[in-house]
This record gives structure tokens, sequence and C-alpha cells, in this order.
């Protein structure tokens, strides 16, 4: 093999090690189960203190024989400024029914569905501390998935991180 | 020499950039439409090609197999990809692919004096230590590169986020910016456009190893050397800089996608598709040649081409 490739295999690992290994911390992926039973996060979503804007990955998917709708808020003091958008079609065909959202409540939600969101936050000022993305049905008041946000300080190991 | 131009087949050469074009419309916003028939709205998720096959940290076999079933769409695709490639060549990344398709179909619209050439840079050397760390690194837990630099997922989201808030959010943080900023210049601003799925796409990455297989057995372009004048056309719109020349051309198979931009361009009709009877080809490794077969023994196999 010639050293051209060989150092450009090298270069190219340790690029790639770099970007595996560093996390920008302003956004993750948080993942959940919404259920009757309290619904269950599978792990917290950890992010960076002290940044202008975050954007929060969230999926989640709907376990039998939870049907309804779902009222989403981020909990927490102080109150922090947020958006919720609902992952869809720009042009829905309607070939497959979707739960949709509207002020920040998910209408429809069915056994089976699976829901991808972005939380778009926008502190007034450095944010630190923890703060939970809750679900509750509309209907009945129960909480169906609870997913923590953790804004950490720097020295943090976790912040960013997607698992996956 | 003859003057007309071989093509493997007069469709597929022809009318490849409308078959890409229908592909992006088919899969990418704003219609999404074989998304939409299974209740998506992009990759992530039940279509993701990506992560599936990618063994994390702390992993069960049973974590590993149920993101088959996760992703059983992607599961599907990706390895219908593989095994067509190894029989048929790499028809997926030259004409279905609505990633690859529309960063090369973006990149013919951007002027030829702000695009960058990326073909001094050995493509399957940086491709494979890529995929090198992109199965280690989760494999050790050092980190991931499946979704944090996803071109499945930046590309969809780019469409539509002119039209969606939600795939304008995707862009809205640092990891976004950097992905935008990857497959614009390894797309979009790329020579050819396709700069980053000869990089950094782990799918192409390993579909080209599937290709590099079936060279052996099955058709694939290859150089007739005893055509070849080396003028070096093939090289210059050679999307993928797979052709190395010396005094002749040589295909590197771990980078050829079927495009056959370079028949087209060739005067000598030096360029085939064909299968490789050649034994120096297993001793030449990656790169391909036709050099023991005379220019009428190739016209005889070619001679259901299509001449232009």
């Amino acid at each position: 093999m010639e050293p051209k490739k060989i150092i450009i295999f090298i270069i190219a690992v340790i690029i790639a090690l770099f970007a595996a290994h560093h996390r920008w911390g302003d956004s993750s992926h948080a993942m959940g189960i919404i259920s009757v039973k309290g619904g269950k996060a599978r792990h917290p979503a950890v992010m960076l203190a002290g940044r202008r804007h975050y954007t929060q990955i969230v999926t989640a998917s709907v376990a039998p024989p939870y049907r309804g709708d779902a009222r989403i808020m981020l909990e927490g003091l102080p109150a922090i400024h947020y958006e919720i958008h609902l992952q869809g079609p720009v042009v829905n065909f309607d070939l497959k029914r979707r739960p949709r959202l509207e002020k920040n409540t998910l209408y429809g939600l069915e056994p089976g569905d699976r829901i991808a969101l972005w939380v778009m936050i926008t502190p007034s000022k450095s944010l630190a501390g923890r703060y939970t993305l809750a679900f509750y049905d509309t209907a009945t008041n129960n909480t169906l998935l609870k997913i923590p946000f953790i804004f950490q300080s720097k020295d943090a190991q976790d912040a960013g991180r997607t698992e996956h | 020499m003859p003057e007309e131009q071989n093509t493997n087949s007069g469709i597929m050469v022809r009318y490849r950039l409308w078959i890409l074009a229908i592909g992006v419309l088919l899969f990418l916003p704003p219609l999404s439409f074989l998304f939409q028939c299974t209740g998506e709205t992009n990759f992530c998720g039940t279509w993701c090609p990506r992560m599936f096959f990618v063994w994390r940290q702390g992993m069960t076999v049973n974590a590993f197999f149920a993101g088959f079933l996760r992703s059983y769409i992607g599961v599907i695709l990706v390895f219908g990809i593989w095994i067509s490639t190894l029989f048929m060549g790499r028809y997926w990344c030259s004409h279905l692919c609505p990633i690859g398709g529309c960063m090369e179909l973006g990149s013919r619209l951007v002027p030829r004096f702000l695009k960058i050439n990326f073909s001094w840079l050995s493509a399957p050397a940086f491709r494979y230590g890529y995929l090198t760390v992109y199965f280690l690194a989760a494999a050790f837990g050092i980190g991931s590169l499946c979704c944090s630099y996803c071109n499945f997922a930046a590309i969809p989201r780019l469409m539509g986020a002119a039209f969606s808030k939600a795939d304008l959010a995707y862009f809205m943080r640092t990891a976004g910016l950097v992905n935008l900023g990857l497959v614009l210049v390894l797309g979009f601003l790329a020579k050819g456009g396709r700069a980053y799925c000869n990089l950094l796409c782990p799918v192409g990455a390993i579909d080209a190893l599937f290709n590099w297989l079936g060279a052996r057995k099955w058709k694939r372009i290859f150089v007739s050397q005893d055509r070849c004048n080396g003028c070096g056309r093939c090289e210059i719109v050679c999307p993928v800089w797979a052709i190395e020349m010396g005094k002749t051309a040589r295909i590197n198979q771990l980078s050829c996608i079927p495009c056959c931009d370079c028949q087209t361009a060739c005067p000598q009709n030096a360029l085939n598709w064909d299968k490789n009877t050649n034994a120096d080809t297993k001793a030449s490794g990656a790169y391909a040649t036709m050099r023991n077969l005379s220019p009428q023994v190739i016209c005889d196999k070619g001679r259901n081409r299509v001449s232009r």
C-alpha cells in the first residue's frame, strides 16, 4: 500500500475519532414510551449549561392500551421559552393516520404510534439545572411520560449524548 | 478507431439524471411519497439505513437484533442494495439514491468556478478510515457517528426546511449546522457532487466492497487497454474520481459507480460495461482492465449495446 494512502487512512481515523467523541452540547436525543402507567424515558437528555439556544429531539412510541390526546409541557424553574414541533410530511397525502400537534397538544394518539418532536428552547438567561418534558393525558391529567432535561456544567461527561 | 460510443444500457445512461430526479421527488420533501406509504416522513425510524448494523458498547444480542426490527425497511433496503450491487454494480448509488442524487443534481446548478475538486484525496483510504471508526467508536463506547453526522438525516431536512419548522429545527443546533456544512462542501459544492458519498457514506462504503467483490465475476465498467490512448477525458468527468491515469486509464472498483459518464466521454470506445475475463485484474487488486481482450472481442461481447 502506498504511504500516501496510509497517511490519509490515519488522518481519516483521527478526524472521525474526534467527531465521534465530541459532543456539541446544545442538542441531544431523548427516547421514551408513552403509556398509561406513567411512561418510561430511556435516558435523560443531557445538555451543556450556558448556551443561548437548545434543540432537543424527542422520539416516543405509544404503548397499548393508551389512546387519547396528550398535553406537552416543559416544567422547571425559572420558566423558559420553548417551542415544540412535530415531525410530519410537508405535503400530507393522508395515506396513513398520524397524530397531529396543535398548541403543544398531541391529538389522536393510538397504540403503536411513533412520534418525533423537536423541542426548541431559547432561555432568556444562562440555563442550568433540571427540567422535565412532561406528557399529560388531557382527559384525566394523568402522567403519560416524563423525560428529564438536564443542563449541566462543561466538566460533565454526558452533555449532548445521543446514545447512538 | 471506431467512432461510435458504447453504453451499457441506453436508457440507464441517457436518462440517469431523470431517474435520479424521480428518486429525489419520491423520497424527499415536499412529497416524501414513499415514506408516507409506510407512515414515516423521512429515513429516520423504520427506514434508517445506517444504524442497525452498528454494535454499540453494552448492547445485548437481543438489543442488536431489535434494531433490525425497528429499522426493518432500512434493513430490507440496505441488504437489497448490497446484494444487487454484487451482481449488477452500484446502480443504487448512481441512479436511485435520493441523497447522493440530490447532491449531484444540486451540484450541477453550481457555477464551475465555485466547485471544489477533491480528486487529490485517495477516496478509499479516507472512506475506510472513517468506516473503521464508524464501527469501532460505537463498539468501544468512544462515541457515535451514526446519527450525529448523517447524510440520510440532513438532506431530507434540508429539502423540507423551507416548508416545515420541524425540518428547520434540525439545523438550529451546532450538529445540524455541521451536517449542513458537510453536505454543502462535500455535496453541492464538490466537483461531481459525490464527495460526501465517496468519503463519508457508510452504506456506500460497504456497497463499494460488494462492487469490488462482484467485479471479479459480474459486469462492471472496464478499460480496454488496447484502445485507451490515455487522453484523460474519462478522469475529468468521473464524479467519484475512480479513474487513475497512467499511460492508460485504470478504474478503481472500490469507488466506481455505473454512471457511465466516462463511457460517454471516451472518444476511443475504451470503456466497456462487461464481465472482466482478464486474470490480471485479480493481481491488480481494485483496479480493473481488459488488457488481454482485443478490441474485436470487446465489440463482440458488447454487440447488444446501444450506439450513439
